[in-house]
């Protein structure tokens, strides 16, 4: 595996999303959006209405989860945009043609997508961490965020949902031939997460017990070895030039 | 050593036999044309030679590389340039990206691929447009973008599908223009094309392909392979009494355009002076007499037809 021809790729794929402002956008005004409107939605709901403390941390412990969610969804996006973007411009075989490993190939799709989302979603999420503390500092008598919670999502949550992410993207593509039914269909994959979401929001379990989100990303980590077997045995040249529609 | 071997190539895709017992070999600076029609089995051959997917029997080598070994595979791909049947150009980054994209994918040093995207838009008269999308070209460009992609990284041998197909007159020149000149920088081409005048002007030698391989040779011998001589008589006048001694010499065929008879017979140089005789001896004028050889359009379809 070369990873230096795997980064010419990303480059390109980077350069390619960059010439499309809708795809750029949606990777950086979503999470930045979130950062902002989640620490308003403390500020304005909960504080006002006089919360308690333990209702306070029990909900910002819940809404890291939320970047978990976007980490795998965004990188849906944009891989299906990759590769569903090279089935309708036809660049895939003469792609193909390069002296290039099919792993090599894969690896710089996924570079092209992880990189610019993982970005989006630490940056997002530091803007939210930094302002929750300046908004709930006062009430809550000290600074909630950085806590392990968080540490468990930054390093191992949003990572493993991102790659997820990316290869279900990859995966979802090599059958379907437009982006937004590749999107859709992809995102489907990712109904566990938002079951995981809604249990959390109606107390069954805790979203920001630390014990569960090692579970959630241990699951992730299980999903996105099957998920990168299926992509990357679906990915290669035979399959791309003879089986994908 | 040959360029590129192929002996009894065969492709299956389950029970659909797409290129059958495929065998032909390529020197050095030759351009072999590959005329066949669709679903003949051509973009599954320079498929298979540019190591894209696999043969299901035989073998292929390029510059005594075997296709189906994969470490030989990779250096096979680094000395070949495809001009796919489609463009295939990312239509939002600009004609110097995307050729600088490609050409660094071939792993070719930096310096040099900078001087040949610079020699290669000049010769395809791009070159005041390299930093447009290639979005917002025409089909002729993009296809001299897609011929300049295959050649940035100087591949000594190319493959090209159908690469003037559908262009205008003046950029199918360029594309010709570009790939004779190939020929004498000793370029290795394998040239699938539909265009029969295109294979005759540019190709040495041409294979009538049918998923097997009906016919190899140069334009010359394969106009030998059928009877396509015809004799063409221009008359001052035409009546039916003429047409009349003419069809009583029993040629194999009689066609007749106003005053004009075009003749197909079994031995011309014995049947041609009696025909000649006998509508003069009918009253006719005769103003010339002349001969045809078969158009590689006739060479092509009698050879697919049977």
């Amino acid at each position: 595996m070369r990873l230096w021809k795997s980064w010419i790729l990303a480059k390109k794929d980077l350069a390619v999303m960059r010439k499309h402002r809708s795809l750029a956008t949606a990777v950086f005004a979503f999470p930045l959006g979130l950062s902002i409107a989640l620490p308003l939605l403390i500020e304005y709901i909960i504080l006002r209405k006089s919360a308690t403390v333990t209702d306070v941390s029990s909900l910002l412990g819940a809404f890291p989860f939320f970047f978990i969610i976007i980490s795998a969804l965004l990188p849906l996006y944009i891989s299906s945009y990759g590769i569903v973007g090279e089935k309708t411009e036809k660049s895939l075989e003469p792609l193909l043609a390069t002296p290039t490993s099919d792993g090599e190939i894969l690896m710089g799709k996924y570079i092209g997508a992880f990189l610019p989302v993982l970005v989006s979603i630490y940056l997002g999420l530091t803007i939210f961490m930094f302002l929750t503390d300046l908004l709930t500092v006062s009430k809550i008598g000290h600074f909630f965020y950085p806590n392990w919670g968080m540490a468990i999502v930054y390093l191992l949550g949003a990572p493993f949902a991102c790659i997820y992410g990316v290869s279900a993207g990859v995966f979802v593509s090599s059958k379907i031939n437009n982006i937004q039914g590749a999107y859709q269909i992809g995102a489907v994959s990712l109904i566990p997460l938002y079951v995981l979401y809604i249990l959390g929001e109606v107390g069954i379990i805790s979203l920001s017990s630390n014990t569960n989100l090692l579970i959630i990303s241990a699951g992730l980590f299980v999903a996105v070895i099957i998920m990168y077997m299926l992509s990357r045995a679906t990915f290669n040249r035979e399959s791309i030039l003879t089986r994908w529609k | 050593m040959k360029m590129i071997e192929v002996a009894n190539l065969t492709r299956k895709f389950g029970d659909f036999t797409a290129v059958d017992s495929l065998t032909f070999t390529l020197d050095r600076g030759e351009i072999f044309g590959l005329l066949g029609p669709n679903g003949a089995g051509k973009t599954t051959t320079v498929r298979m030679l540019c190591c894209l997917i696999s043969k299901t029997s035989g073998s292929a080598r390029i510059a005594d590389l075997d296709t189906s070994d994969s470490d030989d595979a990779m250096k096979i791909r680094k000395m070949i340039g495809l001009v796919p049947d489609n463009v295939g150009l990312y239509e939002t980054l600009s004609a110097y990206a995307n050729l600088e994209f490609f050409g660094r994918m071939y792993e070719f040093p930096e310096k040099q691929l900078k001087e040949n995207i610079e020699k290669y838009l000049k010769i395809l008269d791009l070159w005041d447009k390299r930093d447009f999308p290639v979005g917002s070209f025409s089909k002729g460009m993009k296809q001299k973008v897609s011929l300049a992609r295959a050649l940035v990284h100087d591949p000594e041998v190319l493959f090209m599908d159908e690469p003037t197909v559908n262009l205008d007159p003046e950029s199918s020149k360029t594309i010709r223009d570009v790939i004779l000149d190939l020929r004498k920088e000793n370029r290795t081409i394998l040239l699938n094309t539909h265009n029969l005048d295109e294979a005759q002007r540019i190709c040495n030698r041409i294979g009538v392909l049918k998923t097997r391989l009906i016919a190899v040779d140069t334009p010359e011998n394969l106009a030998k392979l059928v009877s396509g001589r015809k004799t063409v008589i221009l008359l001052e006048e035409m009546n039916d009494r003429i047409l009349g001694v003419i069809r009583a010499s029993n040629p194999k065929s009689v066609e007749t355009e106003g005053n004009k008879i075009v003749l197909s017979m079994a031995d011309p140089e014995r049947e041609t002076p009696e025909i000649i005789t006998a509508i003069v001896s009918a009253g006719g004028k005769v103003k010339s007499v002349s001969e045809t050889g078969a158009s590689l359009e006739d060479i092509y379809l009698q050879l697919v037809k049977e």
